[in-house]
């Protein structure tokens, strides 16, 4: 009796251990890294987010599932001793511009617009696969920022900016058309650590590089190249990735890379967002944001045939199988595949504005704000 | 206060001019200024139907029901209304997820067919003028006949066809009550057997679904498993979900073979694929489209980082791969999370709908044989992606011809079917792909409601998103499309022409285009400061001298109506 018991409680915690493994499945990688700088000067931050390109990639995440968005201004720029290249470090050692880099936005397609289009996917129809992020429910996305911000907002090529209240708005809606499973939100620019304070959609781990009114400083400079070439909290990240994830298969976790933040060397706060990511960092593997790790699933001894079929007698099987209301496949050959017809109805229901409110609150600010100005106008003519 | 020298007394034109000129700007700025400020700043919202929407997400505007008919034959059988009102109550017992449940039926053709002996042809004729009739399909027909004597009930479904064979022991006796009840909990058994697979599918799929996820909730977990089934099988669902492609109209399949030398140089690849993969492609069609292609790349190694080992058959050869030994490289299963060399393998497709990889890796001469660590099929499946497998043809061929392949085709089929979420259970293809049908109009539905449900949320938390006609021309359509496949999945029309399958299709679509509206881009976050900031240059001269005016006037007009009054 104890010896038919016992291998069903042995079983119980693998039982178990299974369900969190199911939980924590994703099927898919995807990165976006975006530098929102331009110009010669922002050189650190072009070589920035291609050292990120290199990592990832290195790591398995295929160019299809890699949105990269640069201004892409410095490789050929005609103050680059190094034409078409872009190290970031002074050793020159890493072309980082090397020989396969797949930029999807460039120039002034990096915009804000582009990139809120991007997360939500609102694009033109015709927009090709590379510049959109064709992520599900199974999706892990990698989202690297870098460029120039302040509080709350990031500067988008000296033109526009965005907001941190718009970044969160777009997670939210792609945390409700389920187009992400969990992400990683790495930012790298002064007072990072605002632009995430406002993030609110669940499964979002965030880490930026300074906190409020703190500058995020470069990490050295090229006397040959002429300008810094990147930034430290990004210099110090890649620096624990080349040194401790080889490989896709890497055991290391989020947890040793945020524990590897020094802030004596970053000179700046580097801040971690946790309170909406339900998963504790040390069991986060690096890959599984960093990397491409898919799941596999292989048949064991045994399970032969429910893995392989008769592939002759099934196509015999399908070939005279009729589906009620289907022609059978010989007769069907010819037919031309229906187009799907659209239905279109009248809406009726309509429902009251919610704006109101809103408007009301700003105009009793204005008129509040020219009441004040008009007294203080009145107060001195009365004395 | 010392007098200095006054301006010369209003007259009484010019302070009725005066008023005339403040009156006159203020009706400026009232009359026009103002509706064009609020024309022009307020965002369009087309009005949506949104209780409807709301109503849908939370499942409450359709149970959705799956009822299968399923047409008993029992030619030989004494009293079938009876037996089958029995098996109907335990069927009705046992089943606890009342919305997929089994409906029998005494087929009405028995009458005229011969009994046992008839061919398949002519028994599913019959029925299927019925459906032409009745536009209701029959998910199974079972066959009651007799069996050898002696023997206990069994049942033989053959793999071709809906019909299950159903043979009762021959010592059933209908007058006795336990002898029925035994042949009763027989085929209510054997029925559920069937369809257990199925229904765990789609029970899981419309609890997933349908509640709404309040932001804070966990992806879908292990405490949906309200309907009775155990926690293996909510794992086991869970292991299946995650390796199903979402459902698209249109898939892309490819055929890659990856060589690691210059040969095999060239394979026949389409007579394979026309011959085995072809009339099951055809089969799915009513489901989903399919195209194929198919690439050959030279000199391709996986991933650098996945090195084989070794492994020789004899002990004393062990660790010396470059003696004549005999012995196989092999694969370790981690290995296989990153064999797809992503950099360098072109797998990178163009097409606008979802692709399928199917991989053939033929190793180079120097690591040939290669075998996957504990895979008797030598492939592995990788979810939501396609499948892999290495084949260790002879050394030095040249060409892999139909039959070489064949052994891939047999295991790419098997991939395509539970890639595409097709039952494992009953070995009965018309049934699977039934099945399949039905789990797919399960998930366009969850899928096209909770996209309603997100837009709903979206327009309510996003107030100054704007919201174009044609959204609510689409979502009018998707809620008159889920309107249709409600009532025909109520109707148990669930594949072909109108019918559930194609109406969750188009809701579907409809709910994403509603959603991926392009020009809904919420890029309009204005903090109020910043609407302060606006508004304010513009507002401070311009409001500032109206407002004084309009004070100084006002203050004049009282001072002369209350010195009017004192006189």
């Amino acid at each position: 009796m104890k010896a038919r018991t016992t291998p069903i409680l042995l079983l119980l915690p693998l039982l178990l251990c299974c369900c969190a493994s199911v939980l924590a499945q994703h099927t898919s990688n995807w990165a976006v890294l975006v530098s929102t700088s331009r110009f010669w000067f922002n050189y650190r931050h072009l070589a920035n987010v291609l050292s990120m390109y290199r990592t990832v990639k290195r790591l398995g995440i295929p160019d299809s599932q890699i949105i990269l968005m640069l201004a892409d201004d410095v490789a050929c720029n005609p103050r680059n001793v190094f034409p078409a290249s872009v190290f970031n470090n002074a050793d020159r050692g890493l072309d980082l511009y090397g020989d396969n880099i797949e930029v999807d936005y460039r120039g002034y397609e990096v915009t804000v617009e582009n990139f809120i289009r991007l997360l939500t996917d609102r694009v033109e129809p015709d927009t090709p696969r590379s510049k959109r992020l064709l992520t599900d429910d199974r999706s892990n996305i990698f989202v690297y920022m870098t460029g120039h911000g302040g509080n709350e907002f990031l500067k988008f090529q000296d033109a526009e900016e965005i907001s941190a209240f718009d970044i969160a708005d777009a997670f939210e809606q792609m945390w409700e058309k389920k187009r992400y499973h969990q992400m990683l939100f790495m930012i790298d620019t002064c007072q990072a650590n605002t632009m995430y304070s406002k993030f609110y959609s669940p499964n979002i781990l965030a880490t930026g590089s300074s906190k409020l009114d703190q500058s995020s400083y470069s990490h050295h400079a090229d006397n040959d190249v002429g300008v810094a070439v990147i930034d430290r909290y990004t210099y110090y990240n890649l620096e624990f990735l080349e040194n401790n994830v080889k490989n896709a298969s890497s055991k290391h976790t989020l947890k040793d890379l945020f524990d590897s933040y020094d802030t004596k060397k970053i000179h700046s706060d580097p801040g971690v967002r946790t309170d909406l990511f339900n998963r504790r960092l040390d069991e986060v593997l690096i890959t599984d944001f960093f990397g491409n790790v898919q799941n596999v699933e292989v048949d064991g001894k045994g399970e032969e045939e429910k893995w392989k079929v008769d592939a002759l007698e099934l196509a015999k099987l399908a070939a005279n199988i009729t589906v009620p209301g289907r022609k059978s496949a010989a007769e069907k050959a010819p037919v031309v595949t229906e187009t799907v017809v659209r239905k279109r109805a009248t809406v009726s229901r309509v429902e009251e504005k919610q704006s109101w409110t809103q408007s009301a609150v700003g105009v009793t600010a204005l008129v509040l704000c020219a009441a004040a100005w008009f007294g203080g106008a009145l107060v001195p003519k009365r004395l | 206060m010392s007098k200095t020298k006054s301006p010369p007394p209003d007259t009484p034109e010019n302070a009725r001019t005066r008023s005339l000129v403040v009156l006159s700007f203020w009706s400026v700025v009232l009359l026009l200024g103002l509706p064009l400020w609020w024309f022009t700043t307020s965002i369009y919202r087309a009005p949506l139907p949104l209780k409807e929407m709301q109503s849908w997400s939370n499942g409450r505007a359709c149970r959705a029901e799956f009822p299968l008919l399923v047409d008993v034959e029992a030619p030989l059988l004494p009293d079938p209304e009876h037996l089958l009102k029995t098996v109907q109550h335990a069927l009705d017992d046992a089943n606890d997820f009342s919305a997929h449940h089994l409906r029998l039926r005494l087929a009405r053709s028995h009458y005229q067919s011969g009994g046992h002996g008839t061919s398949q042809k002519s028994t599913s004729s019959p029925s299927e003028t019925q459906d032409q009739t009745e536009e209701e399909s029959v998910a199974a027909i079972l066959r009651l006949t007799p069996g050898a004597s002696g023997s206990t009930h069994s049942y033989q479904l053959s793999n071709s066809s809906r019909i299950i064979d159903l043979y009762y022991s021959p010592s059933y006796n209908p007058s006795s009550s336990a002898s029925s009840t035994s042949l009763a909990l027989f085929i209510s058994k054997t029925l559920m057997e069937i369809f257990v697979e199925e229904q765990q599918m789609i029970s899981h799929l419309l609890s997933s679904g349908t509640p709404t996820p309040p932001p804070s909730s966990v992806p879908p977990g292990p405490s949906n498993s309200s309907n009775g089934s155990n926690k293996i099988n909510t794992a086991e669902i869970q292991r299946k979900m995650s390796r199903i492609m979402r459902y698209s109209p249109t898939y892309h399949l490819t055929f890659s073979m990856f060589t690691g030398a210059a040969t095999p140089a060239s394979w026949e690849i389409e007579q394979s694929i026309e011959e085995y993969l072809q009339p099951l492609l055809d089969a799915l069609s009513g489901i989903s489209n399919f195209t194929v292609d198919s690439q050959i790349q030279f000199y391709a190694s996986p991933s650098p980082n996945v090195v084989p080992f070794w492994e020789a058959d004899t002990p004393e050869n062990l660790g010396d791969p470059n003696q004549l030994s005999t012995g196989k490289w092999v694969l370790k299963k981690e290995d296989l999370s990153s064999f797809i060399n992503s950099a360098e393998w072109p797998l990178v497709s163009i097409t606008s709908y979802p692709t399928i990889n199917f991989i053939i890796y033929i190793p180079s001469p120097s690591q040939t044989p290669l075998s996957i660590s504990g895979s008797a099929t030598n492939a592995f499946l990788l979810p939501q992606w396609g499948g892999v497998m290495v084949l260790n043809p002879p050394n030095q061929i040249n060409h892999l011809t139909k039959a070489d392949l064949k052994g891939a085709m047999d295991i790419f089929a098997a991939q395509l079917l539970s890639l595409l979420g097709a039952p494992s259970h009953p070995p009965s293809l018309p049934i699977r792909l039934d099945s399949l049908a039905r789990q797919r109009s399960a998930e366009l539905l969850t899928s096209a409601s909770s996209t309603l449900g997100s837009l709903y949320r979206l327009t309510k938390a996003l107030p100054s998103i704007s919201i174009p006609t044609s959204v609510s021309t689409s979502v009018a359509a998707t809620l008159q499309s889920l309107h249709n496949a409600c009532r025909e999945l109520k109707r148990g029309h669930f594949g072909g022409p109108n019918s559930a399958l194609e109406e969750g299709r188009n809701a579907a679509a409809e709910a994403e285009k509603a959603f991926f509206e392009k020009s809904m881009v919420g890029q309009v976050y204005f903090p109020e400061e910043h609407k302060v900031a606006v508004y304010l240059p513009l507002m401070g001269p311009v409001g500032v001298p109206l407002l004084m005016s309009a004070v100084k006037e006002v203050a004049r007009v009282v001072a002369e109506w209350k010195a009017r009054r004192r006189a």
